[in-house]
């Protein structure tokens, strides 16, 4: 019994070991490639803060998006400074233009979104170039307003649509694989005299 | 007048009456179950096949490639219900098969059902932050923890393919046992009919 145990547990290790290093290995893969996908695919991943509780008039606004190329939203998160009676915005407006210059300003109206708490406003910006972007956020409401400024650097991305078709043909193939083994086997065990 | 017949002579297919549904699904149904449930999971691969083509082949727009269900039920792309109820799915079929493996396959099995509960856990995550209206760490949209590693959409990706990947070993330790492990067994599986009736 005992030894069936040991058995079972060093079974378990050894599972957990190789499994563990496969997992480091696609992790370590995906970092490099599948974390940076083609435009299509990006944005749609959790965007994260990119300005963080930030003044604006009688206001403390947060800006999330994922900052990569492409296509993708944008969130301003409005809650009321402290010790003041929440009024939502009437107008959001969201500005972003290249650092560079190459490009003119453009401002985007962002749209309300239902929340429990504060307002949350949403809008679907484009990096078309890796580069830092001048941000400019202008909140306009009937208690006041303001505009908060930041800068954004837009990261690349790498195409991963060869990875993720191939990914996702993967299971066919092995489980294909899989039942073409379990059958030889079958019928070499069949002809066995 | 009844003929005798060896246990290899019967039909695969006979269940004894006294044996409960689960024994069932671990022995005589064993294999039909695991092939339902392959069924299943390549169905979601099959989705995920379908949208990666859309989106790198066809070059549809991102909120046009749903899948194939997807185009005709669209709110099952968007709503976090049906990718939460797949999770749930895959966690139940793991479970109520594993008693079907034994030895190597059931290390293999039980390390799938481990990285599917905490993939549930993670959809459950989401889920109860769409139900309470309030979502984790300030977040605009609802969050996971393992997206604050791994913020982006391959997430679901890496998470179905790390409970492929053991279950699937499981698989072939199951179709292709040792032979110690084969006197263990009491399914079909492994090509031995007989087991149905025993």
């Amino acid at each position: 019994m005992r030894d069936n145990r040991t058995s079972l547990s060093r079974d378990v290790i050894r599972a957990l070991l190789i499994f563990g290093v496969a997992i480091a290995a696609l992790a370590v893969h995906l970092s490099g490639v599948g974390a940076h996908s083609h435009d299509m695919m990006a944005h749609r991943g959790a965007p994260s803060r990119i300005v963080g509780d930030q003044r604006v008039g009688p206001y403390v606004a947060s800006v999330w998006t994922d900052p990569e190329v492409g296509s993708g939203p944008l969130y301003v998160a409005v809650e009321a400074a402290d010790g003041r009676t929440f009024t939502p915005p009437i107008a959001v407006r969201v500005g972003l233009a290249p650092v560079s210059g190459r490009l003119p300003e453009v401002v985007h109206d962002a749209h309300p979104m239902p929340v429990r708490r504060g307002a949350r406003f949403m809008t679907n910006v484009v990096f078309d170039r890796a580069e830092p972007w001048n941000l400019r956020v202008v909140i306009d409401g009937s208690a006041g307003g303001g505009q908060l400024a930041s800068r954004v650097e837009a990261v690349p991305n790498v195409a991963a649509g060869p990875f993720v078709l191939v990914l996702s043909v993967l299971p066919f193939l092995t489980v294909g694989g899989v039942w073409w083994r379990a059958a030889a086997v079958r019928r070499r065990a069949k002809a066995r005299p | 007048m009844t003929t005798a017949q060896s246990p290899a002579a019967l039909p695969s297919r006979v269940a004894p009456a006294e044996q409960s549904f689960l024994a069932r699904l671990n022995g005589p149904w064993h294999e039909r179950g695991l092939q339902v449930f392959m069924g299943i999971v390549l169905a979601h691969w099959a989705e995920h096949l379908a949208q990666a083509y859309q989106v790198y082949v066809l070059h549809w727009p991102l909120p046009r490639a749903r899948g194939v269900l997807g185009l005709w039920f669209p709110w099952l792309v968007t709503s976090e219900a049906m990718h939460y109820g797949y999770a749930l799915i895959m966690l139940v079929g793991l479970w109520i098969l594993r008693r079907g493996f034994v030895g190597s396959s059931y290390t293999w099995w039980m390390v799938a059902f481990w990285i599917q509960f905490w993939h549930h856990i993670e959809h459950a995550l989401l889920q109860g932050q769409v139900i309470v209206g309030q979502n984790l760490f300030g977040s605009p949209v609802p969050m996971s923890l393992a997206q604050l590693v791994i913020p982006r959409l391959e997430l679901h990706l890496i998470y179905n393919t790390i409970v492929f990947i053991p279950m699937m070993i499981a698989m072939y330790r199951h179709l292709i046992p040792s032979d110690a492990e084969r006197v263990r067994m009491r399914c079909t599986c492994a090509g031995q009919p007989h087991l149905a009736v025993a």
